[in-house]
């Protein structure tokens, strides 16, 4: 049997079978078995971790360990280090390895191509080795926790832990580990280092954000794929509308995917009795793009906001300097998700949306809630949300396009008209459930969540009648397909 | 956290009591495309249904044929009996071994053959099953062997289907139907098999770009434990790989290490390396023989029967 290639892989999805069993039995035995001790059940959560991320890709558990090892080590040599330049060494010796492993791993292949590229242009035919590495699954996140964790320490924003159990559950806790939040050492640690109380209202909310982020992510976010995955497919032979739709249905997809896994990461930790950061704020109703981006992947742009804009001064040096910083956060960002040109243009897409708002310094306006208060947006406030939308949309095609060269392909054919047969949605219920998302998550939009205080006050069996019918459409219209989460990829 | 769990398990009850309503409901009240995940597959495309209650009503026979769709359009009960076998033909489409040893469990003690002909289409090792799991929630009677089968598929359609199917059957919703014996495919013939029907002149097929067959473990798992209950009955087993298109078998890559896999497990004969039936004259489409094809083959294999076995 050995001559042949078997399929067994026990991913842990979250909205696996897998995953369902294993977070059953961690949860019952850590609030009913090691609720005494919160240090014995943060070993607990740190095997459970590991072994979490070794069903994913146990080959790449080392470089997990040394990575936390590394910044565990480095955090505390510069804190104990009064010597300036010493503690200068310590954190760039960190942020180097951190980084240079990242490169190995994510951009090596990107870097020699794109030079190897650039030579041939100039008529240098060069040849480079590319490396066949697999990308270790959620390289990202973690190497972001832990610099953030070093730089908190090297800027005096935080203490290390001497505790390598908690630090290492800071950095792998499974809920976190492969597709984020990216935590903050300043907002986690302290969760970690002290006793959590089993709180009811708090778990039936984990337990309710849940239900949303599987909702949007396995009926909404993959059946959204399927459509959306045709066209951009074979793009080729469509034009007008029908790429118009597979761009918004992607600009869906990757709302209901991503934010729906942050839903199920976060409600997974709360009934865990832990708070991560919120990644998501309802991006979708921005008045504009910078709205957008105070609401989209808030735990990365924050930290790019933290660790890059303001160390570069920030919006507090000249236009020109702001103008630069922006282009800069905006360029690494879209360099951050992946080693593609696409994902690079998108970011400078971002960035070109926003510079006239840095410029008019209207960037900082719409920081509340749209329509706070009231049942509808006004029509001014409608017409922005729709433009904004268009723009975030626009700039989607780079990053769901394969090449650079697809993506203006794929933008140059909407302008083609001509009949053509559009593929099918798929799943007629979509014209219904995707609007019935928005309707949801617009009631909820001043919550942390859309069903955090959904109509909160209404009897119980109306409530749970209302939560019977999310499961139904889950199990009625759920793709079937395997689907994986997108930013599972970074 | 007591209240806790009480307000869960009970929330549990209610949810699964209120899914299952609305979901019986949506099977009888809307249409198709308003229930992606609920599969009922009444009429079968394969004649599941007057399969099943056909074979409720045979006993004692000298061959029984198991397999997907090319064992219910590849061997016809006409030309075993025309050969003095009594011959009845369980294949259904995309059968796949999960299902096969369901099928094999429940009917092999009724049936008693003298010998299985079981056509092993190597594609199933890799096939999720999904298609002719929901073939069977839907017109099979519902045993615990339908649910243990719906857990090794795991998948949300065939729950659903299952559930339903379950729904139907308690009611007595099923008593009044009759499957229609002609359909577009094929014309049922009693004893399981069905006839193809005549089909457009042959054309040559589409290439497929080559690829080597992976084996899943579940579907290896149920294959080994089919033959192994076979042994246990003491019944005899002959592993066949029919006829198809040549440019479909060449596709594989690996065909040696599929007859190697094949015939670890028993008396094996593989029909592309043995008989040379022109495409053009023979084959119906890529995977299936038309019905000419199927004449030739069976000959071929009762000639095989005769010469080799005591049948």
């Amino acid at each position: 049997m050995s001559k042949f290639e078997k399929n067994c892989d026990i991913s842990m999805l979250f909205n696996s079978f897998y995953f369902l069993i294993f977070f059953t039995v961690v949860f019952i035995i850590y609030w009913f078995v090691l609720n005494k001790n919160y240090k014995v059940q943060n070993v607990f959560l740190l095997i459970c971790s590991y072994f979490f991320y070794g069903c994913w890709s146990w080959k790449f558990l080392f470089l997990l360990a040394f990575s936390t090892y590394l910044d565990y080590y480095t955090g505390l040599r510069i804190y104990n280090s009064e010597n300036s330049r010493v503690r200068k060494a310590w954190l760039v010796t960190s942020i180097g390895i951190n980084l240079g492993f990242l490169s190995i791993f994510k951009y090596y292949n990107f870097f020699i191509n794109s030079v190897a590229d650039g030579l041939n242009f100039f008529n240098y035919h060069a040849h480079f080795s590319s490396l066949n590495f697999l990308l270790p699954v959620g390289i990202s996140f973690y190497t972001f926790h832990g610099l953030s964790y070093v730089i908190d320490i090297y800027y005096h924003r935080t203490k290390p832990t001497t505790n390598p159990v908690e630090y290492s559950l800071f950095v792998s806790f499974f809920p976190l580990l492969v597709a984020g939040p990216i935590e903050r050492a300043t907002h986690l640690l302290p969760q970690i280092e002290k006793p959590r109380q089993f709180n009811y209202n708090k778990a039936t909310s984990g337990l309710r954000q849940i239900l949303w982020g599987f909702f949007k992510k396995i009926v909404i976010a993959d059946n959204c794929a399927d459509f959306a995955n045709k066209i951009f497919a074979d793009y080729q032979h469509y034009h007008g509308m029908a790429l118009v739709m597979g761009a918004v249905m992607f600009s869906i997809q990757i709302y209901g995917d991503f934010s729906g896994y942050s839903d199920i990461a976060l409600g997974t930790a709360r009934l865990l009795g832990f708070d991560l950061i919120k990644n998501f704020a309802f991006p979708y109703f921005s008045r504009n793009v910078a709205e957008f981006w105070r609401r989209w992947h808030i735990s990365l742009s924050s930290w790019f906001r933290d660790y890059v804009y303001i160390p570069l001064g920030g919006s507090r040096v000249s236009l020109g300097k702001q103008v630069r910083n922006t282009f800069i956060i905006f360029i690494l960002s879209g360099f951050w998700h992946g080693a593609n040109w696409t994902f690079i243009i998108w970011g400078f897409l971002n960035a070109l949306f926003i510079i006239p708002s840095v410029i008019f310094k209207t960037n900082r306006k719409s920081l509340n809630t749209v329509a706070q208060g009231k049942l509808l947006p006004s029509v001014k406030e409608l017409f922005q949300m729709v433009f904004t939308f268009t723009l975030i949309t626009f700039a989607w095609i780079f990053f769901r396009a394969p090449t650079c060269a697809d993506a203006l392909m794929y933008i140059q054919r909407i302008f083609v008209s001509g009949h053509e047969a559009r593929p099918h949605l798929g799943v007629s219920a979509l014209n219904i459930l995707i609007p019935l998302m928005f309707v949801v998550e617009w009631i909820g939009r001043e919550s942390n969540f859309a069903l955090e205080n959904f109509y909160i006050r209404w009897p119980r069996p109306v409530k749970w009648s209302f939560y019977t019918i999310i499961l139904f459409c889950i199990g009625m219209y759920m793709s079937t397909g395997k689907i994986d989460f997108i930013y599972f990829q970074f | 956290m007591k209240r806790f769990l009480i307000k869960f398990l009970l929330f549990v009850i209610v949810a699964v009591i209120g899914y299952t309503a609305v979901l019986l409901w949506s099977g009888d009240h809307l249409s198709p495309r308003w229930k992606k995940n609920l599969f009922y597959n009444m009429p079968s495309q394969g004649y599941m249904y007057t399969r099943l209650k056909d074979a409720d009503t045979t006993k004692n026979l000298d061959i029984l044929i198991l397999g997907s769709s090319r064992a219910f359009m590849g061997y016809d009960v006409r030309v075993f009996n025309q050969s003095q076998y009594k011959a009845f033909n369980l294949g259904s489409p995309a059968q796949s071994f999960i299902q096969t040893e369901l099928l094999a469990k429940r009917y092999i003690n009724r049936f008693k053959p003298k010998v299985v002909l079981f056509d092993v289409h190597p594609d199933l090792f890799n096939n999720p099953g999904v298609e002719s799991a929901i073939d069977l929630a839907s017109n099979a009677p519902f045993g615990t062997d339908l649910l243990q089968m719906a857990i090794k598929v795991n998948n949300i359609r065939v729950y659903n289907t299952l559930l339903y199917s379950m729904y139907r059957q308690l009611f007595f919703k099923n008593n009044s139907y009759t499957e229609p014996m002609v359909k577009s495919y094929g014309d049922y013939i009693k004893g399981g098999s069905v006839q193809p029907a005549p089909q457009d002149p042959y054309k040559a097929p589409a290439v497929i770009k080559p690829y080597a067959m992976e084996v899943d473990d579940m579907q290896l798992k149920a294959f080994e434990q089919t033959i192994a209950y076979l042994n246990e009955n003491h019944v005899k087993y002959i592993l066949l790989q029919g006829p198809v298109e040549k440019t479909e078998y060449l596709t594989r890559k690996n065909n040696h290490q599929i007859d190697s896999l094949i015939s670890s497990y028993g008396t094996y004969y593989n029909a592309n390396k043995l008989l040379n039936l022109p495409d053009s004259l023979y084959q119906k489409d890529g995977k299936h023989l038309n019905q000419k094809g199927i004449e030739v083959y069976d000959k071929f294999i009762i000639k095989y029967l005769k010469d080799k076995t005591e049948l």
